[in-house]
């Protein structure tokens, strides 16, 4: 049995009486002690799925079709009592910017411990002697210092590692990292991720890791899922992904990643790698365009299998219409 | 909020000023030992030469009102009351609202379509008038009935109190909502803390530097609520009744129970242009203590406004 196993969900935002769709038909799945790279361009619906298996949509946010079965049974059936005995016991998520993500008047040690009361898994005397432990785990060497300074005090890097430090305190199965690295300089997001990555596989836990960088999925990720405008694209495991990818919008994503030895491939974009070749076998990729600001899917499309474990989105192929391709 | 907010001088200065009057008020007794009622002024053989209201320099320091009463010890006597009751009012107020705060942004969807009109529309109503519409049938009330002055020390307090809850829970909910969107208190949801929770632990103390803030504006609005209900004859535990004049042109003074300021402007209002003093004095008092209360605004503002700006502590 999958841990996590997310169907068809849709997620709509209400905006006045417009009615916007974030995630149209997201399906994946995570093992146990697997890790998978949900990978796309910002606003593609990427932080919003994450939080829709949290429970912790903004008001205006809601889950209209689908489900999210975790071991088993469906969250979106559970009750908000039942759901807070989930978050932070059984999956945790690890957010995108420490700097706003902790509580600026609370001390750290506090604050790292705040899961570990509301589970009252540990007892309270011995929260304290839990927090020191909990910030050696992420690599403090200076923990009873730490312990009690307010974030203000700490580096970037020092409070993302509090960060983790509150997200794994009560050891849950299934950890969500939301571009955990993004506000971090290069050097410093190596080591957090190593951190992440050393626990991970210290403790079985699965992760879903979001990113929009290839880079941290060729060295992290099991499997990966590429997603554009609410949509999985492209998804396979990692070598696959990486040796053979299809989707035009996956390879020109892969172009972006700078690489030193050929400077002038950071400057590829997505756009061009599309015009390029938007046939696979004859299917026509979908979408037609990958820019966010334009309505992107004008027609139906799915996600096909074109060899084992590999799914590549195309147009969803008409009677007569796939002849004309064909001749194109 | 901390303790760095007293290391700024306006505040201090305004408390020091606050709590010298409260002082005095309360050891009134055993620092001054003037008359404290000067009804008729002898020269050195015994002859009258003046009778009451007196001015500031024939009965020094402040001179007295009609009934021959000092008004310095009127005005350090009421201190305590007025400032104590305004206060009072203020905590409640504030407390009451907060706490309502919590519920009405936490069940938001549910209770707007009920409340939010009620809510917007009482914003718009001048709380003197509100207060005068709401008081006045208690005070005759009071005449008709002989009721207690406990009772309706109570009652107007309680209503006091209710009539500035509105416009506070208004700008409080906004806060809260501003406060509830921030990244870390999804970072907080996300450890599986319970609603309540995050409104006690994390969305209140956010909030404390606010709460003493909006008290001491509070307490200037109830002053200056205090003020214009006074000139309305409504005073704070109902009022007294003197009768003055003689048998040809008598007629009922007002005043207040308690002896807070509020009554010497209420029942001196009248003496505007023969004796200006017995007016003036009192609202230098109420002056007074508005500008040390706003000293302290001032004060707290200044500590608020760095944490503003993003750079805390
Ligand atoms: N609170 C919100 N209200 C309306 N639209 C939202 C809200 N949050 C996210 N969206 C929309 O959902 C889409 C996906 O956002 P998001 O999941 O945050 O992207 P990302 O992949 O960068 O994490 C975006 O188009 C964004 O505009
Ligand atoms: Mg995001």
């Amino acid at each position: 049995m999958e841990l996590l196993d997310v169907r068809n969900l849709r997620v709509t935002f209400q905006s006045g009486k417009e009615e916007m769709e974030a995630v149209q038909d997201i399906s994946f799945t995570v093992k146990k002690g697997e890790t998978v790279a949900l990978i796309g361009e910002s606003g593609s619906g990427k932080s919003v799925t994450s939080l829709a298996i949290m429970g912790l949509l903004p008001e205006n946010g809601r889950v209209k079709d689908g489900s999210i079965l975790f071991k088993g049974g469906d969250l979106l059936q559970r009750s908000k009592k039942e759901m807070q005995q989930i978050r932070g016991k059984e999956i945790s998520m690890i957010f995108q910017d420490a700097m706003v993500s902790l509580n600026p008047s609370m001390k750290i040690g506090k604050q790292i411990t705040e899961g570990l009361k509301y589970h009252k898994i540990t007892e309270r005397r011995n929260l304290k002697q839990e927090a020191l432990r909990l910030l050696s785990v992420v690599g403090f060497t200076n923990p009873s210092t730490v312990y009690h300074q307010y974030p203000g005090q700490l580096s970037g890097g020092m409070k993302q590692r509090a960060l983790i430090a509150m997200a794994i305190s009560c050891e849950p199965e299934l950890l969500i990292a939301d571009e955990p690295t993004t506000a971090l300089d290069v050097t410093i997001q190596k080591q957090i991720l190593e951190l992440m990555n050393e626990y991970k596989i210290k403790t079985e836990t699965s992760m879903l890791l979001i990113t929009h960088d290839f880079g941290v999925v060729s060295e992290y990720a099991d499997r990966v899922l590429v997603m554009f405008g609410g949509k999985i694209v492209e998804a396979a495991d990692v070598f696959t992904i990486f040796n053979r990818p299809i989707h035009s919008y996956t390879r020109g994503l892969m172009n972006s990643i700078p690489r030193i030895e050929s400077p002038q491939d950071y400057l590829t974009t997505i756009r061009d790698s599309a015009v390029e070749n938007p046939f696979y076998k004859g299917r026509a990729f979908a979408p037609e365009t990958y820019s966010l600001e334009l309505k992107t899917y004008y027609s139906e499309s799915e996600l096909v299998e074109v060899e084992p474990g590999h799914y590549v989105r195309f147009f969803t192929e008409k009677e007569g219409v796939t002849q004309t391709w064909q001749n194109l | 909020m901390n303790w760095k907010l007293f290391k700024q001088p306006q505040l201090l200065i305004g408390m020091l000023i606050i709590l010298t009057l409260l002082f005095l008020s309360f050891g009134f007794q055993s620092f001054f030992t003037m008359p404290e009622e000067v009804k008729y002024l002898y020269d050195e053989d015994g002859s009258m030469i003046g009778v009451a209201p007196f001015t500031p320099t024939e009965v020094p320091p402040f001179g007295t009102d009609k009934f021959g009463r000092s008004l310095f010890h009127l005005i350090l006597k009421g201190a305590k009351y007025t400032i104590l009751i305004a206060f009072g009012i203020a905590i409640l107020r504030v407390a009451a609202a907060g706490i309502l705060a919590v519920f009405y942004h936490h069940y938001y969807n549910k209770l707007r379509t009920v409340l939010e009109d009620i809510i917007e529309s009482t914003l718009f109503i001048p709380s003197s008038i509100l207060a005068f519409i709401l008081l006045a049938p208690l005070t005759v009330h009071q005449v008709q009935q002989d009721r207690g002055f406990t009772e309706i020390l109570t009652i107007q307090c309680i209503l006091l109190v209710l009539i500035g809850i509105p416009q506070l829970l208004s700008t409080f909910t906004k806060d809260m909502a501003k406060i509830a969107e921030k990244e870390y208190i999804i970072s907080i949801q996300s450890l599986g803390a319970k609603p309540f929770y995050v409104y006690w632990k994390h969305i209140l103390p956010e909030m404390a530097s606010r709460f003493v803030l909006v008290t001491a504006q509070q307490i200037i609005q109830v002053l200056i609520l205090l003020a214009h209900l006074g000139v309305l004859l409504i005073f704070l535990g109902g009022r007294s009744t003197f009768t003055v004049g003689d048998i040809f042109n008598e007629h009922e003074v007002f005043t207040t129970k308690t002896g807070e300021w509020a009554g010497l402007i209420g029942h001196n209002f009248q003496e505007i242009m023969l004796k200006p003093h017995t007016l003036l004095i009192p609202l230098a008092f109420f002056s007074l203590t508005i500008f040390s209360l706003n000293l302290v605004i001032n004060g707290i503002q200044n500590h608020i406004q760095p944490t503003s700006r993003g750079g805390r502590k």
